[in-house]
């Protein structure tokens, strides 16, 4: 039995770390799954949290980086066997949708390349990629999500960056091209 | 050079691309974030869980090739061969029904540790493989479904022993029951799932990998096979119009395709005949 103070204190700990992680956490899970259930898996992780509050690292990034590791194997638990691929997928927002371009010329155009391109990544690859770029993580952190080590995470990520460069530019690297031949996809 | 400077103008066009931008949180936002955060803390708290990260792949192959090595040296338990660690070495092919009152605890069990209220529903199926309780509860509110050690069903109180392993899933919106032809099954689910049982080794974790299906079965069916596509047939449990079946797996990467499927069935029908359905 925990004393009324060591509750409090424990509750305390937790609604900073809720505070802290929520929008975050959220951002991540709605980034591999449909909107409508992200704030429902937010809550089985943060539920999680609750009760493994003692193996939550207290550093703030470092137990952001443990509540994805618990998001991303919620989702692998509960994926219906036919969706599952050896990493969790990422979605993309629809180049369709009037996104904010800023005043990059060549955004536009590398936009519609990496949509068409992001598709034919593997989940692993995906994965690697979102973590770095969108999830904001450093690679020991994303590595802690994966359960893989930081240098197999650079490794990943790097053969990762190397394909999506391949599928936008087959030709020349570094200037987007039209067309993105399916047979570039051969490397994991 | 070129490369950084291709990669840095990806990263923007990418970060143009998040399905979820930074943003303020909205009123309703934020009030379901405070009210999922009270029914968090009214919670019990310390109960150990099944999905926390996972230790490299390193340490669990090399866990799985010294239990292989087991195997090779004449200990010809199938769940070694299978896979899945040492969690499921009394695995069985074969279930074993559970009598009325295992049902009721191991019901009892599944839901303590879930921590749901019994909202109405009976178990569809039960069954024992070795040391492993498997039930399936279904009502026309909730379903639910848990994979237990019988070291953990036996316990007065089960939800502070998860840590001796436990694998659950909840829903209150079950899908409805599908329309089965009288010869036939419809598979309702299929996972891949894992469970972490304290380390009887001196490194490594001991998670237990495995694959599990359920469904529902015609009218005119009174067994399920499957032919897992790791070489072994598993006798599914078929009760009340329902099949669930499990065993012991691996944890699915590029390097072990094959443990992801595919997987086909042979059902037996009322009459005693057999015919192999793809589910």
């Amino acid at each position: 039995m925990q004393s009324p103070d060591g509750s409090s204190q424990r509750e305390q700990r937790f609604g900073v770390l809720y505070d802290a992680a929520y929008v975050d956490l959220l951002r991540f899970v709605s980034r591999r799954v449909h909107a409508s259930h992200a704030e429902d898996v937010v809550g089985d992780v943060m539920l999680v949290a609750w009760r493994r509050l003692e193996d939550v690292p207290v550093d703030l990034s470092a137990a952001r980086a443990w509540l994805f590791g618990v998001a991303r194997n919620t989702l692998l638990n509960t994926r219906r066997r036919e969706d599952r691929h050896a990493g969790l997928a990422v979605r993309l927002a629809d180049v369709r949708h009037g996104l904010h371009v800023g005043d990059l010329p060549d955004l536009i155009s590398h936009q519609v390349d990496i949509a068409a391109a992001w598709p034919l990544l593997s989940a692993l690859h995906q994965e690697a990629i979102a973590l770095s770029v969108l999830d904001g993580l450093s690679a020991p952190e994303a590595a802690t999500v994966l359960g893989i080590s930081p240098t197999a995470f650079r490794l990943r990520l790097s053969r990762a960056r190397r394909t999506l460069r391949g599928h936008i530019s087959p030709t020349a690297e570094g200037e987007p091209l039209p067309g993105h031949p399916a047979s570039a996809r051969s490397e994991r | 050079m070129k490369k950084h400077t291709a990669d840095s103008l990806i990263d923007v066009a990418l970060r143009s691309l998040d399905p979820a931008p930074a943003t303020v949180q909205s009123q309703d936002e934020r009030v379901r974030a405070e009210a999922a955060f009270a029914r968090i803390v009214a919670g019990p708290a310390g109960a150990p869980d099944t999905v926390e990260p996972r230790p490299s792949r390193r340490a669990r192959r090399r866990l799985l090739v010294s239990v292989g090595l087991v195997g090779a040296a004449g200990a010809a338990v199938p769940a070694l061969l299978l896979g899945g660690g040492s969690a499921f070495g009394s695995w069985t092919p074969t279930p074993e029904p559970l009598t009325p009152a295992d049902v009721g605890q191991a019901v009892a069990a599944c839901r303590a540790v879930l921590a749901v209220p019994d909202r109405g529903e009976r178990a569809v199926v039960a069954e024992r493989r070795g040391g492993w309780t498997y039930v399936l509860v279904a009502g026309p509110r909730a379903e639910g479904a848990c994979l237990m050690p019988d070291d953990l069903v036996g316990q007065e109180d089960p939800a502070a022993h998860r840590s001796l392993g436990f694998f659950g899933s909840y829903s209150t919106d079950p899908a409805e029951a599908p329309s089965v032809a009288r010869n036939g099954i419809a598979v309702t689910g299929a996972m891949e799932g894992s469970v972490p049982r304290p380390s009887i080794w001196p490194f490594g974790d001991d998670d237990g990998w495995f694959s599990l299906v359920e469904g529902y079965v015609g009218a005119g069916v009174t067994g399920v096979t499957v032919h897992t596509p790791v070489g072994v047939d598993v006798e599914a449990s078929v009760t009340h119009g329902r099949f669930a079946a499990w065993w012991p797996s691996e944890q699915p990467s590029s390097e072990n395709i094959e443990v992801m499927g595919p997987w086909t069935y042979t059902v037996t029908l009322a009459d005693g005949g057999t015919r192999r359905v793809a589910g």
